[in-house]
């Protein structure tokens, strides 16, 4: 078993400055510490993967979780579910809110800084079986978004609320409606 | 008025006890989720069923959160403020109805996660219902009496139904 606290010694030092300063905040990140390492037992996990809240996770596949992962609190559980067979990779500095729901039954690939906000389902088993997903780095999927099996999103994309994405989303764009159109992200975008 | 009632009416202030103010009879079923340093308006007779999944209320530091008289609210409704959110008299927020006034982060991939874009505020006049499921999103506008469909998404407000003198209440 690694060590529950990272060996580094500039990193404890701060670590134990800050439990000086705010101590609830270091006392919450160490339960989240903690949970992390309680429900994700049987997944491969990087280094400091944080969970907030509650997260329902079945692991019957192998899931892969990057480093500094999050799990957000909030009014409902979040899901990770992993079947038989198949892979769920996520990859570093994600973040999932609350009630998201992410199931493999092949593949499902996360890029780096994925934001996944609050009611978002990901599944990639659908009426003509389960066909993978993958989405890039730096994509950002808002509230309520669903997204169909087969789909891929690329890198630095965004996907406006309460869409439904059903074919793949080119990388740079703003995909919005049901079912999901894309625009350039360079013509919409503001700060 | 029984004692059930009033142990009711007890047990939904206590729940209701983070909100700056919270008019008369409020009754809460279920669990109320109240987060965020801004003030929580709460008008009389409001009814919030939670039964099914928690109320979500969140007014962030100098943010308000205005819900009218006779308001009912569903199970899994969020309305999160981070400038002002109005909810008028007699309205009915559905389930797992999303009340947003910001977009929380910027859609510019450069500045992602840096800073928070500024709130705009959402204003839902009297009489009005905001179907199960549906998304306000920053500056959306409902008129009075208006419908919002189940599981549409509200976007800014045309400029015209923003001008337009608002009728007293």
């Amino acid at each position: 078993m690694r060590p529950f606290m990272p060996a580094d010694k500039a990193l404890l030092v701060r670590l134990f400055e800050q439990l000086k300063s705010e101590p609830g905040e270091v006392l919450r990140r160490l339960a989240g510490l903690a949970r992390a390492r309680v429900l994700f037992r049987g997944c491969k996990r990087g280094e400091r993967v944080y969970a907030f809240g509650l997260v329902c996770v079945r692991n019957e596949g192998s899931i892969t979780l990057g480093r500094l992962t999050t799990f957000v609190r909030g009014m409902l559980p979040t899901e990770i579910i992993c079947r038989p067979g198949a892979t769920l990779e996520i990859g570093e500095r994600s973040t999932f809110n609350y009630g998201a729901s992410v199931e493999a039954h092949s593949a499902v690939h996360i890029g780096r800084r994925f934001m996944c906000a609050s009611f978002v389902r990901i599944c990639d088993r659908g009426r003509e079986g389960a066909s993978p997903i993958t989405i890039g780095d730096d994509v950002w999927l808002a509230h309520g978004v669903v997204v169909q099996p087969g789909v891929t999103i690329g890198d630095g994309s965004v996907v406006s609320a309460g869409s439904v994405v059903s074919s793949d989303v080119p990388p740079g764009s703003l995909a919005a409606g049901n079912p999901a159109r894309s625009v350039r992200l360079s013509h919409v975008a503001r700060e | 008025m029984s004692w059930r009632a009033r142990l009711h009416q007890l047990r939904s202030r206590i729940k209701l006890r983070a909100c700056s103010s919270v008019g008369a009879a409020p009754s809460v079923e279920g669990r109320v989720w109240i987060h965020g340093k801004g003030r929580i308006t709460i008008g009389h007779r409001v009814r919030i069923d939670a039964g099914l999944a928690p109320v979500e209320l969140n007014a962030a530091e100098g943010a308000e959160i205005v819900i009218g008289d006779d308001v009912q609210v569903n199970s899994g409704v969020s309305i999160e403020a981070c400038g002002r959110v109005d909810i008028g008299e007699r309205c009915r927020l559905e389930r797992f109805c999303k009340i947003i006034d910001t977009h929380f982060h910027p859609t510019a991939l450069g500045a992602r996660r840096e800073r928070r874009p500024d709130p705009v505020p959402v204003v839902v006049e009297p009489d009005s219902e905001i179907g199960c499921r549906a998304i306000l999103l920053p500056g959306a506008f409902v008129r009075r009496g208006a419908t919002v469909r189940p599981a549409t998404v509200v976007r800014t407000a045309p400029a015209a139904a923003l001008r337009r003198p608002r009728p007293e209440a």
